[in-house]
């Protein structure tokens, strides 16, 4: 069954059809905050269960206009910045701890992507992140971020300009 | 296009890594199912409670007194008994024409 079925009878309060759509985009979720929170695998967890509760809680005001996994993006997305005001990023970089990784690409570049990224902006990182690593298009990632798409495409822009300079001076 | 900015983009490109489950869905399902029992017992909790407080206004405002009172001066108002039978008499024609 795909997302709209599932979400649709989730709504009506069936829980398993939740579980099927939290074990669905579990990975997804926990990898867009893990690199949001700058590697911290412990926030990005609390976040990730946060916003399942919270989309849990607002199925009804799912549309299906866009796509679940947009959806929830968002909600967590609005998490992170929250938190991020809560506790300021710096202590949030304090607790940033090394998280496990399996993608099959070299350490050493992996590393070097994710040193450099956690040097942008929120909005930067989200924005790359969403456009690239996860395929959304500019105005899905906009919607999501809750951002004009010029505002998005300029994050993208700037984010990719400084990596590039990083990259370059490596 | 240079070759750092294809390099950066195929790293920009790949997926993000996968992270394993190890008991994720469980906790976050467990916690949805504490939540709604929760819910379910507050909602009992706020109901009794307001039940409880309608009941003992009711009874303080001699409102049980009033209503009896009321529906004894209905039954016994001629003018609405009058009312009641045209009524009824009306309902009874209407069904004979139309049958």
């Amino acid at each position: 069954m795909n997302d709209d079925g599932l979400a649709a009878r989730a709504a009506t309060g069936d829980a398993a059809a939740f579980g099927q759509l939290v074990r669905r985009h579990q990975s997804v979720l926990r990898g867009f905050l893990l690199r949001l929170t700058r590697g911290n695998a412990a926030l990005a967890d609390d976040l990730a269960q946060d916003s399942f509760v919270e989309a849990w809680r607002k199925l009804a005001q799912f549309r299906r206009e866009g796509s679940f996994r947009g959806w929830l993006m968002r909600i967590a997305y609005t998490r992170y910045l929250m938190e991020a005001r809560r506790k300021k990023l710096e202590s949030l970089d304090e607790q940033a701890e090394t998280a496990e990784r399996n993608d099959g690409l070299e350490p050493g570049v992996r590393f070097d992507l994710e040193r450099c990224m956690a040097k942008l902006s929120i909005g930067e990182r989200a924005a790359l992140t969403l456009c690239y690593a996860l395929g959304h298009s500019n105005d899905e990632a906009a919607e999501i971020l809750e951002m004009p798409v010029g505002t998005l495409k300029s994050h993208v822009l700037r984010g990719r300009k400084k990596l590039l300079a990083m990259l370059e001076s490596e | 296009m240079t070759a750092d900015e294809s390099r950066l983009d195929r790293l920009l490109a790949a997926p993000l890594a996968s992270v394993e489950d190890r008991g994720f869905s469980a906790s976050v399902m467990a916690r949805i199912a504490g939540a709604e029992e929760q819910q379910t017992w507050l909602e009992t909790a706020a109901l009794t409670t307001a039940a409880g407080l309608f009941l003992a206004f009711l009874s303080a405002s001699g409102f049980s007194e009033w209503i009896g009172r009321l529906g004894y001066s209905l039954a016994s108002s001629l003018p609405l008994a009058i009312a009641a039978l045209a009524l009824a008499l009306t309902f009874s024609c209407a069904r004979i024409l139309a049958e």
